[in-house]
């Protein structure tokens, strides 16, 4: 609006200092032709008429138009003028206008083009037709459809006085005039109505002004429509975005994740397979040097070869344990996760008796996921607290729940720990989801739902 | 026969005395893995003219141990909980200067560790899975030669 304003008032201002100084110039002209130059009476004379045709040129800069539609008006040749309005409108809405500033020109078109006392537009929120924007404002209360279907009033088409006495009394209120009021619709859905009001003093509607009527209803409707898609799709962006960005941190916990294993496994292999090793290394050296030296002795260190290379057998399987159960890959969740339960720090059973064997990553993520849960228990659970352990099979997905009575904590406050991010990065991972429900002295809950299909041939 | 039998124990006991007269050399193993722990203590154990005198799991210990039981040998591994085994050699070098002994032993491969040995003031460096009496009474005498 405030543009719209100062390109008026720059374009007065040029209109005026053009006029002025093509006056001038004639002047200058006209006196050099005469040969003389003008008495003092003269120049201030020639002065207020120069001012005074400036002031004129910028009068007509700002109403000529006005002017020229009011005669058009009075000689009968503004008929076209509502016709127009829509189809200006129609051209503008392809520009990027925002919204409302598009509403706001429609009903201002209206009412200027028209003679309108009143031209509103309404919005269908929540199953009432709110008041949006009009000119003059609109000053009313919102106006609930109550049992009637959206699509009656879309069905109603243009309405006048008689049809909205009976359906929507309250858009009568206050009104005394000619009214009309016009569906906006896109492919039979409601998105709200125009109102536009006429003084009974002046004429009724003309079957062409209710026909542009109608067609700006219908153009303003379309665009609300579109205007909602956009926030839609905005929103549909925004989702797609969050999810892109939790991925991404996900992606880079399930590499740091990873990377931490194998340090991890690096580690248990130096201190744990590789010292026994290595001891086992030293013994066998010994005992051969002790056969050159002592053989009495040379017994006894073979003696004790045996027991080394048994604990270092069991070092190697409960490493190899750690990294992918055994038991897992042979027996599938119901014997592992047996084992599982028999190993944990707290007393846990297992209910898995009704599952078949699922594809290795399913199986794995199940297991991962039961056994980071009772670590849990076993960590927090507390004295005295048992845990149940079931997993089922149901509608080509498995759900497992790790659930104990012990000491619970308050999910809204409590920080879900590590445990549980890796849970869900790995259940993430399969398109899995999973599920914490706990409160303070009525244990933990957590179950976990992934997708998963029976694997051929198997039971 | 009884006073016969104690007379001659306790001769045997005198003449071990006299033939072992360079006294044992007084070893302390010092790492934190018992599995090899055991086996250095046998290696030590069955080789002529050298003794355990102490065990330990750190590094901190190992001075302490150094200190108290002024060992002629330590055996030092490397990667130790706490202040490692480069460290803890310093600082019981430092302590005792050259009444002792320190033979570094590591998994690690002699040419990733053997330069740093020296660097501590480890008079050798000795790749466990190799460690035997030969290394050991090899190691001691070029150390003391």
């Amino acid at each position: 609006m405030r543009r719209r304003w100062l390109r008026t008032a720059i374009r007065v201002i040029l209109w005026a200092l053009a006029i002025a100084a093509a006056v001038l110039l004639s002047l200058v002209v006209l006196f050099l032709l005469l040969g003389r130059i003008p008495s003092s009476d003269e120049r201030g004379m020639l002065t207020a008429s120069i001012a005074a045709i400036a002031i004129a040129a910028g009068l007509v800069a700002v109403l000529g138009r006005r002017t020229g539609t009011a005669i058009r008006r009075i000689t009968g040749g503004d008929r076209g003028a509502p016709a127009d309005l829509a189809r200006s409108f129609s051209s503008r809405m392809s520009r990027s206008v925002p919204l409302d500033e598009l509403a706001l020109q429609a009903a201002e078109g209206l009412r200027t083009t028209m003679r309108l006392r009143a031209a509103e537009i309404w919005l269908l929120t929540d199953g009432e037709l709110r008041p949006w924007i009009g000119d003059p404002d609109i000053d009313r209360q919102p106006v609930p459809l109550g049992g009637m279907d959206p699509v009656t009033v879309v069905q109603a088409g243009l309405s006048g006085h008689g049809w909205l006495q009976v359906w929507m009394p309250q858009m009568l209120e206050d009104r005394d005039s000619y009214i009309r009021m016009a569906p906006m619709a896109n492919a039979g859905e409601l998105q709200g109505v125009v109102v536009v009001e006429r003084p009974v003093e002046d004429r009724p509607f003309t079957t062409e002004e209710e026909r542009v009527l109608v067609e700006l209803a219908r153009q303003v409707g379309v665009m609300v429509h579109n205007a909602k898609l956009d926030s839609a799709l905005q929103a549909s962006l925004d989702e797609v975005r969050r999810q892109a960005d939790e991925l991404q941190a996900s992606r880079g916990r399930i590499v740091a994740a990873s990377d931490q294993a194998r340090r991890t496994i690096e580690r248990n292999l130096h201190d744990g397979a590789q010292q026994h090793l290595v001891a086992l290394a030293v013994q066998v050296k010994l005992a051969q040097t002790l056969l050159e030296r002592d053989p009495a002795k040379a017994a006894e260190a073979f003696d004790g070869l045996g027991e080394a290379v048994q604990a270092t057998l069991q070092e190697l399987r409960d490493l190899a344990h750690g990294i992918y159960p055994p038991l897992l890959a042979d027996k599938g969740l119901p014997g592992a996760l047996e084992s599982a339960a028999r190993r944990a720090v707290v007393p846990v059973t297992v209910h898995a008796e009704e599952l078949g064997r699922y594809a290795p990553e399913a199986e794995a993520t199940v297991y991962f996921c039961v056994l980071e849960a009772l670590q849990n228990a076993g960590k927090y659970a507390g004295e005295g607290a048992t845990v149940e352990v079931g997993v089922k099979e149901d509608d080509h997905s498995l759900t497992f729940t790790v659930t104990d009575d012990g000491a619970g904590f308050d999910p809204a406050t409590g920080a879900m720990g590590a445990g549980f991010t890796n849970m869900l990065d790995r259940l993430g991972a399969l398109g899995g989801s999973l599920k914490v429900a706990s409160e303070p002295g009525r244990g933990t809950r957590v179950t976990g739902t992934l997708p998963a299909a029976r694997r051929e041939g198997e039971a | 026969m009884v006073l016969a039998s104690l007379s001659s124990d306790a001769l045997d006991v005198t003449m071990s005395v006299e033939e072992d007269a360079p006294m044992p050399v007084r070893v302390l193993i010092v790492d934190d893995q018992e599995p090899f722990r055991m086996a250095a203590r046998m290696v030590v154990e069955v080789t002529d003219g050298f003794e355990v005198v102490g065990e330990a799991e750190t590094g901190e210990d190992s001075v302490t141990m150094a200190a108290d039981l002024k060992p002629d040998l330590v055996l030092m591994d490397v990667n130790l909980p706490g202040i490692n085994g480069l460290d803890a050699t310093r600082q019981i070098l430092s302590g005792a200067g050259d009444a002792v002994v320190v033979l570094l032993l590591s998994t690690y491969e002699e040419e990733e560790y053997a330069p740093r040995a020296a660097e501590c003031g480890a008079a050798a460096y000795i790749p466990k899975a190799v460690f035997g009496p030969d290394r050991l009474e090899s190691a001691w005498d070029v150390a003391k030669a």
